[in-house]
């Protein structure tokens, strides 16, 4: 989780030239989104996704698994191809040709093509996130406000269908179709004509390979996001009836109830796909879905109460989107969408307080500047909330899977759950009405997403000062490492030379040369160790064992040990360590004056082993017992205890007259081999 | 005649000093140089037997030097001095073919013996020179090659090499095993003498595999 969350600071730069210029992106990605407006603009077909419904759940016979495998397809196909993203985009807007005929001209098709182009959709959303991921290393403002976008452009599609329920198909509305397709398509062609090798930034960064688990993990989820329906469509109201232990009957009279549950299943499975897809897809995903879902009875109403007054409705559907892909686009994205969000649910408590609690009043009374501030306010909110999550969901390549079908799925299940509760067991209120009902409920959720957003923003913060703070703690360990050579280079040359001299000469001259001799000697040793120190290599929890062994050399003790490091486990290291700083002070205490003493370190293959001799009096066999007692081999004998606690030996040798030898041997624990 | 040696040492005062010594007993210092390029033109035409060379010049690296001296005369005995506990330089330039090793702190008596028994063809090891190259033999083990290409000490080597490691002396060593001086000495030279003939081999066979040989 904690590794999960760290934030890459800066990103290679998106490649220019390979997608011919910035503009021809932003201008494809808005392309896009024209298929997705149009795609929530009608609902007259199965082609369009029902986006303020759940999925209802049916039984697939025959063709009709084909209607739920289209978009499972299309979301594999388009979670691998992110790359391609331009082709995916193409693919979508040419989807959405055949349904313009039949509104056109009428023209019928077989309903395998029908299921076909029902793929449109989850590919168009997939390309414009695709193309926004693409953008994010380059313009982050316009990858953030083209992501705000993907949901902006839906709502404005709401509003340009009137309402949903009930209205039927104008001409004026065939009209804005055949414009969304054609000119979506035109603003294809300059990123399809000049996009020959691919968009690699879209692929989710160049870092990690195309095929890694963290690129791959994101697929998976995404799949099995949309896979939820197949065994939710298998679950029938007998089989579900039996699982919560009720009567079938009981279960078809309390047709909320079963909703609801459908509904938390498909949450709670999704959120645990989205949990696999990464700790930030999951933050994210839940809170674009939140928004997703708090947005329907606002907009329902907004749009209710305005239908017939034209422009004004389409007008300000599209304000709240440019203010909502401004608010996205720009640094202050965290808190302007937070603030939106809160806003949008005070505007929401108001009109329900000021409607005594019957905000139908609104719509049944044509209130056009309520109707218009809250359709402003909501479409702005959502757009700006869902934009905001995009710089912290393309810098990991997450963009379009928790976006795309993951929120997706998300929403759906949410938005089950909650029609559950305004259904009246089945006998339904006038549908058209239901979702009005949530006035509150969708300025809650409002709020539980700008206080959602407001911790993404927090969290990113935080990730990102962590990264910059590691980013300078990494160069000041290497302006520090420069420092050291750049002094180490003349002290080499110059002072321990002379120090090496003085010792050396003064030594001959007796007396006081004597004792600044070996003044000298010290104090070239303690240098030394100071230039050399540092610089240990540390592997994880294994140190080489020779720093703080070399660091014990004097002009009495002399440390010898291999060129390479000696790596052992370093608490093993702290326990060698110790042990022969014990049989070094023994030397000092009982070797007798003028004693010299030399540590050898070798690296065996299955251990290492340190000798500590002296030159020193040293003692019989016979006396080893009563040396003991007598505490001369005390700290030496507590050395050996933790030796052998971990798993080595001490061996002790010593004969009059021949000084004394000490022996550790440390085995190498098996996860620190070389 | 007086064996010829040459002083390398970027350090004047260094430099002065050895040269004052080696003078003093009985030498006959043919040059005093202060860098590598200049030690390897120098000792083209001066010939010494004995260089006593800083493993830290400001020019060449000791490994370069040792190389050229030794290609010049390939029974020069070059016998490194250093200040610093540069464990892989030392270890390096023995493996090139230096005879010995000792520290700058090593006293007059010290280095005046080393440098006699640099002439006689002993090696001269300091403990720590006697550790890296236990250190070193021990690495060669551990990397996997065919068995007969990898230098081994035998068990008598390895516990003699020990023993120097420990601080003992030559005599102490020789009491020790209950063998005579001689032996120890040529247990010390064989350890030395595989470990440069197996560098000039590895070096050889890098030239053979990059077809350097054939220029």
């Amino acid at each position: 989780m904690v590794s999960g969350m760290s934030e890459p600071i800066g990103r290679p730069a998106a490649e220019r030239g390979a997608l011919g210029g910035r503009l021809s992106v932003i201008l494809a990605g808005i392309s896009g989104c024209l298929f997705l407006t149009m795609s929530t603009s009608s609902s007259y077909t199965a082609t369009q996704p029902d986006f303020f419904d759940a999925v209802e759940r049916f039984q697939p016979y025959g063709v009709g698994w084909g209607l739920v495998a289209a978009p499972i397809v299309a979301t594999v196909v388009g979670l691998c191809a992110l790359r391609w993203w331009p082709y995916l985009l193409l693919l979508a807007g040419l989807l959405a040709v055949p349904p313009l005929l039949s509104e056109l001209a009428g023209v019928n098709y077989p309903i395998g093509v029908t299921i076909v182009c029902t793929a449109g959709y989850p590919l168009a959303i997939i390309g414009v996130l695709a193309c926004a991921q693409g953008l994010a290393g380059s313009a982050m403002g316009w990858a953030s406000a083209l992501t705000g976008l993907t949901l902006g452009a839906r709502l404005f599609g709401v509003g340009l269908g009137q309402v949903r329920w009930g209205a039927v198909l104008s001409d004026d509305l065939i009209r804005w179709h055949t414009v969304l397709v054609g000119v979506g398509l035109v603003g294809l062609v300059p990123v399809v004509w000049g996009h020959a090798r691919g968009d690699r930034a879209a692929a989710g960064g160049g870092a990690a390979g195309a095929w890694s688990w963290p690129r791959l993990r994101l697929i998976v989820a995404g799949t099995l996001a949309t896979c939820v329906v197949i065994p939710l469509s298998l679950l029938t109201t007998q089989r579900l009836a039996d699982l919560l232990g009720v009567t079938w009957s009981a279960l078809y009279r309390h047709g909320s109830a079963e909703m609801a549950v459908i509904g938390a299943i498909t949450l709670v499975v999704v959120g645990i796909l989205a949990a696999v897809a990464g700790p930030w897809s999951l933050t994210t995903a839940l809170t674009a879905a939140t928004i997703q879902v708090a947005v329907v009875a606002p907009v329902s109403l907004a749009v209710m109460a305005l239908v017939g007054s034209d422009p004004t409705r389409l007008l300000g559907a599209l304000a709240g989107v440019a203010l909502g892909m401004v608010a996205a686009g720009n640094r202050w994205r965290f808190p302007l969408a937070g603030a939106l969000a809160v806003s949008t649910a005070m505007i929401l408590f108001i009109a329900y307080v000021a409607t005594t609690g019957l905000p139908e009043k609104l719509a049944e009374q044509r209130s056009l500047i309520p109707a218009l501030l809250i359709l402003v306010a909501i479409t702005a909110a959502a757009t700006a909330v869902v934009g905001a999550t995009a710089p912290v969901l393309a810098t990991r390549g997450a963009l379009p899977a928790a976006l795309g079908p993951l929120a997706g799925i998300l929403a759906e299940g949410g938005l089950q759950t909650i029609e559950g509760t305004y259904r009246q067991g089945n006998l339904q209120e006038p549908v058209y009405h239901n979702p009005v009902y949530h006035t509150t409920t969708s300025a809650v959720l409002l709020l539980v997403a700008g206080a959602a957003i407001g911790g993404v923003g927090v969290a990113r913060q935080l990730a990102v000062r962590r990264a910059e703070r590691q980013h300078t703690e990494q160069i000041r360990r290497e302006a520090a490492a420069a420092e050291r050579e750049r002094l180490a280079r003349p002290i080499h040359d110059g002072v321990l030379q002379v120090l090496a001299l003085v010792q050396r000469q003064g030594s001959e001259l007796g007396g006081e040369g004597g004792k600044l001799a070996a003044l000298a000697g010290e104090q070239e040793v303690a240098l030394r160790s100071l230039l050399t120190g540092g610089t240990t290599t540390r592997r994880g929890a294994s140190e080489d064992l020779r720093t703080p062994l070399l660091a014990l050399a004097s002009p009495a003790i002399e440390v010898s040990a291999p060129a390479g490091p000696v790596v052992l486990a370093a608490l093993a290291v702290t326990e060698l360590t110790a042990a022969v700083r014990a049989a070094l002070d023994n030397v000092r205490q009982h070797a007798g004056p003028g004693a010299r003493a030399w540590v050898l370190v070798e690296d065996e293959q299955d251990g290492v082993r340190v000798t500590v001799r002296d030159d020193g009096v040293g003692f019989g066999p016979e006396r080893l017992d009563e040396a003991t007692e007598a505490g001369r081999l005390g700290v030496a004998q507590s050395m050996r205890g933790r030796i052998a606690d971990s798993g080595g030996t001490t061996t002790i040798h010593s004969n009059p007259g021949e000084g004394t030898e000490v022996e550790f041997w440390v085995p190498r624990k098996p996860p620190a081999g070389r | 005649m007086r064996t010829r040696v040459m002083v390398v040492d970027d350090h004047p005062m260094w430099r002065d000093a050895v040269a004052r010594d080696l003078t003093e007993a009985g030498y006959e210092v043919v040059a005093a140089v202060g860098e590598g390029a200049q030690a390897v033109r120098v000792a083209r035409a001066t010939r010494p037997e004995v260089v006593v060379l800083d493993l830290q010049l400001p020019d060449l690296s000791g490994v370069e030097v040792i190389r050229e001296l030794l290609a010049i005369d390939p029974g020069v005995r070059v016998l490194m001095l250093s200040a610093s506990g540069e464990q892989q330089d030392v270890l390096d330039a023995v493996k090139v073919g230096a005879i010995g090793y000792l520290l700058k702190s090593a006293a007059r008596a010290e280095f005046l013996d080393a440098v006699a028994r640099s002439i006689a063809g002993d090696p001269v090891f300091t403990p720590g020179l006697a550790g890296l190259v236990l250190g070193e033999y021990r690495r060669l083990a551990a990397v996997p090659a065919p068995p007969t290409d990898t230098p081994r000490l035998t068990d008598r080597e390895t516990e003699v090499l020990r023993l120097v490691a420990k601080g003992l002396s030559y005599r102490q060593i020789a009491e020790r095993l209950v063998v005579s001086h001689r032996t120890v000495q040529n247990h010390v030279q064989n350890t030395l003498g595989k470990l440069q003939l197996h560098n000039r081999v590895e070096l050889a066979r890098y030239a053979i595999e990059q077809g350097l040989d054939r220029d």
